[in-house]
C-alpha cells in the first residue's frame, strides 16, 4: 500500500512538472484577472489538477 | 405516581395551546360572519327581535352594518326581503338586534301570520367585503292585524312626520282563554324620503343622521349611472370595473354581446354609457388627423394671405391655392433652418507645441477618394485619427500644469494640522515622524470626504492636465491628497451618479477607454480586497512606475495585477481559501471586469491556451 503510495507520488511530482509552463500561464492568468473570473479560474485550476493527477492510472 | 402526575401536566399544558388555534385560525377572515344568532316574539306587541353576537373584532373589514334578510315561509328561507341596520362592528362580542314590529310584518305579508324566517351578515362597504349568512332562525308570531294611520309628506327632501300606531288584539275563537293584555300605544318617529327615481323607503332618525340616506341615494344613482350598486367612495376606489372603449359598431356586435356575457356585481359593461362614446368619439387614423391639420393651417393661411393675394392677379382659383402652398413650404422651411443651431466652441489652454505623429501618410487624392466614396465614414476616421494623436506636453507645460493643480489643490484643501518646516521633520525621530504622516493622513483623509463632488471633479480635472505619469513632479503632499481624492472619486460614484463628464474625468485618470467602467470599479471594491486597494495605491505606484521612465501607460488594472501578485507571494494559499463559493454567478462571470482588466488577462490566457496545445502537438510527434 505504501509502496502504490509513493510510486503514485513520484508520478504526481512529474506530472505536475510537465505541466509546469501551463500551471505558470494559469496562475499569472488568475493574478490578472478580478472578481469572479477569478476565482473561478482559481477554482478550476486546482480541480482540475487534482483530477489529472488522481487519474494518472486511469489515463495510463 | 409522580410520572403520571408529569404526564397528566404535560398533556393539559399541550391541549391548552392547542385548544385557541382553532379560533385564531376561524378568525383570520376579512369580515366574520356574526355569531350566536337568536329569534324572539314579543307577544305583548307583536314584535319580532333577531338578535346577534358581534365578532371578536379580529378581521381586516369589520362590519359597517349588519344585512338581516327575512321572510315568512316554512322552509326555513329568508331570501325575500332585506334590511340593513344602521350601525356596524361597536363592541367585540356585544349583542345586537333588530326588531321587526308587527305592523311593519303587515305592511309586507299582509298579515303576521307564518313563520318569519331571518338570517344576518355583516357587511363592509367600503371594502365590498360581506361575510357568509347566518344559519336561518323562525319563529311564528301571529298578532293579528294591524291598523296603522301615518300622515307622511312626500318631497324629494328629507322629510320627518310622527306615526301613530294602534294595535288591536287578536281574536281568539275560544272563550276560556282571556285576551292579552290591552295594547299600548307607541309612538315612533319614521323618516320617509322619496329618492330621485320616485321610489319611497323609511329611515330611521339614526339613519338619517349617519348619511345611510345619501349612500343609498348614490348606490342608486351609480347603479343607473355605471351598473355597480355602489356608493360613489367605492366607484371612486376602483371597486366597479367600468369598460369604456370605443369600437367600430359592427366590431362591437360582434365582440360584445352584453346578453350572453356573464359579469359578476363588480365587471359591468354598460351598454349606455359606450353608446354615448361611441356617438361622442370618432376614431381618426393618423393620415387622417395628417390631413385634417393641413387643411386647417392651409384655411388659416389662406385668410391672413387674403388681403395680400388681392394684389396679385391670378387666372384661377388653381393658380391661388398653388401660391398660397408654395408660401406655407416655402414658411416651414424658414423654420427648420431657425432650428438648427451653431454650437460655439471655445478653445482652453492650447498648448504651444503639438507633435502630431501621422504613420501612414495620407495623399491628398487618396483623402479626397475616401471622401467622394463615403462621406460620413471619411468624416469619421480622419476625427479619430485627430482623438488618437498623442500630445506629448513639454517639460515647461508640465511645470505650469503642475503648479496649477498645486495651486487649485491649495484653494480647495485646508488640512488642519500645524506646518511644519523641512528642517524641524529632520530633527523628528522615527515615532515622531510616524506620527505627524499619520496626522497628516488622516486630515487629509477627513477633508477630502467633505468635498462636494464638483471640487473633486475639478481635482481630477487638472491631474488629466497635468498626467498621472507626471505627477512625480509634484510635492510628496499633492501626491497624497491626489490619491485621497482618486479613492474618494470611487465611493462618491459608489453613492451616486456622476454625469457623463465627470465619468469621462475619472475614467481619463485610472486610464480606462471605456467609461462604463468607473462604475464597474465602484462596484467591484465592494467585494474585491484587491481592487480595493489597489484604487487606494494606484496613484503612488503609478507615480513609482513612471520614475522608471517606462513609456507604457499605468492603468488600475497593472495597479490590481501588481497587488494580486503580491498577496500571492504573501500567501498562495490564499487564492484558493478566500474564494467566496455563494458569490460566483455563472451567468456574468466576467461582468465585475473592466474593460482594461479584460485585456490584459486575455494578454495571458491566450498565449496559456496556445503553449498548451503546441506542447500537446509535439508530444504527438515525439
Amino acid at each position: 500500500m505504501i509502496n502504490k503510495l509513493w510510486s503514485w507520488l513520484i508520478q504526481a511530482v512529474k506530472e505536475t512538472l510537465n505541466l509546469a509552463w501551463t500551471l505558470v500561464g494559469l496562475v499569472i492568468a488568475t493574478l490578472t484577472l478580478t472578481g469572479q473570473a477569478q476565482q473561478i479560474t482559481a477554482i478550476a485550476t486546482v480541480i482540475t489538477l487534482a483530477i489529472w493527477l488522481l487519474t494518472i492510472g486511469f489515463r495510463k | 405516581m409522580l410520572s403520571t402526575l408529569n404526564s397528566l401536566s404535560r398533556i393539559t399544558c399541550v391541549l391548552f395551546l392547542i385548544a385557541p388555534t382553532s379560533i385564531a385560525l376561524a378568525d383570520h377572515v376579512p369580515t366574520q360572519t356574526p355569531y350566536d344568532i337568536s329569534i324572539a316574539c314579543d307577544s305583548s306587541n307583536g314584535d319580532i327581535t333577531v338578535t346577534w353576537q358581534e365578532s371578536d373584532g379580529f378581521e381586516s373589514s369589520p362590519p359597517e352594518r349588519y344585512a338581516i334578510g327575512f321572510d315568512v315561509n316554512e322552509n326555513g328561507t329568508a331570501d325575500a326581503y332585506a334590511v340593513a341596520n344602521s350601525t356596524g362592528w361597536e363592541t367585540a362580542l356585544s349583542y345586537k338586534s333588530y326588531v321587526f314590529s308587527a305592523s311593519y310584518r303587515e305592511s309586507i305579508f299582509g298579515n303576521t301570520q307564518g313563520t318569519f324566517n331571518a338570517k344576518v351578515r355583516a357587511d363592509n362597504d367600503t371594502d365590498s367585503s360581506y361575510s357568509e349568512w347566518t344559519s336561518t332562525v323562525g319563529i311564528a308570531c301571529d298578532y293579528g292585524s294591524t291598523t296603522t294611520t301615518s300622515s307622511t309628506t312626500t318631497s324629494s327632501t328629507t322629510t320627518s312626520s310622527t306615526t301613530t300606531t294602534t294595535t288591536i288584539p287578536p281574536t281568539t275563537t275560544t272563550t276560556t282563554t282571556l285576551p292579552p293584555p290591552p295594547p299600548p300605544t307607541t309612538t315612533t318617529t319614521l323618516y320617509v324620503v322619496v329618492m330621485a327615481d320616485g321610489t319611497e323607503s323609511e329611515y330611521t332618525e339614526t339613519e338619517v343622521n349617519d348619511g345611510t340616506i345619501e349612500r343609498d341615494q348614490e348606490r342608486i344613482d351609480n347603479e343607473l349611472e355605471f351598473g355597480c350598486f355602489m356608493t360613489n367612495a367605492q366607484i371612486e376606489r376602483g371597486d366597479c370595473i367600468i369598460i369604456i372603449e370605443v369600437y367600430e359598431e359592427e366590431d362591437y356586435e360582434e365582440e360584445y354581446n352584453t346578453e350572453e356575457e356573464l359579469f359578476n356585481d363588480v365587471v359591468v359593461v354598460d351598454e349606455v354609457e359606450d353608446e354615448f362614446i361611441e356617438e361622442e368619439f370618432i376614431e381618426l387614423t393618423e393620415q387622417e388627423i395628417e390631413e385634417l391639420e393641413k387643411q386647417m393651417e392651409f384655411e388659416v393661411k389662406e385668410l391672413e394671405l387674403k388681403e395680400e393675394i388681392e394684389f396679385f392677379e391670378f387666372d384661377n382659383e388653381e393658380e391661388a391655392q398653388e401660391f398660397i402652398e408654395t408660401f406655407i413650404e416655402v414658411e416651414e422651411f424658414l423654420e427648420e433652418l431657425e432650428e438648427v443651431k451653431v454650437e460655439e466652441i471655445v478653445f482652453k489652454d492650447i498648448p504651444k507645441d503639438i507633435i502630431i505623429e501621422i504613420e501612414d501618410e495620407i495623399t491628398e487624392d487618396e483623402l479626397v477618394k475616401e471622401v467622394f466614396t463615403d462621406e460620413s465614414e471619411a468624416e469619421t476616421e480622419v476625427q479619430e485619427q485627430v482623438v488618437e494623436e498623442e500630445v506629448e506636453l513639454t517639460k515647461e507645460e508640465i511645470k505650469v500644469e503642475v503648479a496649477e493643480l498645486e495651486e487649485v489643490i491649495e484653494e480647495i484643501i485646508v488640512i488642519d494640522i500645524p506646518e511644519v518646516t523641512e528642517e524641524e521633520l529632520e530633527k523628528y525621530t522615527e515615532e515622531e515622524l510616524i506620527e505627524y504622516e499619520e496626522a497628516k493622513e488622516e486630515a487629509i483623509e477627513e477633508f477630502v470626504e467633505e468635498l462636494e463632488t464638483e471640487e473633486v471633479v475639478e481635482i481630477l480635472e487638472e491631474i488629466n492636465d497635468v498626467g498621472v505619469e507626471n505627477l512625480a513632479e509634484v510635492s510628496q503632499e499633492v501626491i497624497e491628497v491626489v490619491a485621497q481624492v482618486v479613492e474618494e472619486v470611487i465611493t462618491i460614484a459608489q453613492e451616486e451618479v456622476l454625469t457623463e463628464e465627470q465619468t469621462e474625468v475619472v475614467a481619463e485618470v485610472l486610464g480606462f477607454t471605456e467609461t462604463e467602467d468607473v462604475q464597474i470599479v465602484a462596484e467591484a471594491i465592494k467585494t474585491d480586497e484587491n481592487v480595493a486597494q489597489a484604487v487606494d495605491e494606484f496613484v503612488e505606484r503609478a507615480v513609482e512606475f513612471a520614475k522608471n521612465d517606462s513609456d507604457q501607460e499605468f492603468t488600475l488594472a497593472d495597479a490590481t495585477t501588481e497587488i494580486a501578485f503580491e498577496s500571492f507571494v504573501a500567501s498562495p494559499v490564499s487564492v484558493i481559501i478566500d474564494i467566496d463559493l455563494d458569490a460566483i454567478n455563472l451567468n456574468n462571470i466576467a461582468n465585475d471586469m473592466t474593460t482594461d482588466q479584460k485585456e490584459k488577462a486575455q494578454e495571458v490566457i491566450v498565449p496559456t491556451i496556445l503553449v498548451r496545445i503546441v506542447s500537446f502537438a509535439l508530444r504527438r510527434f515525439d
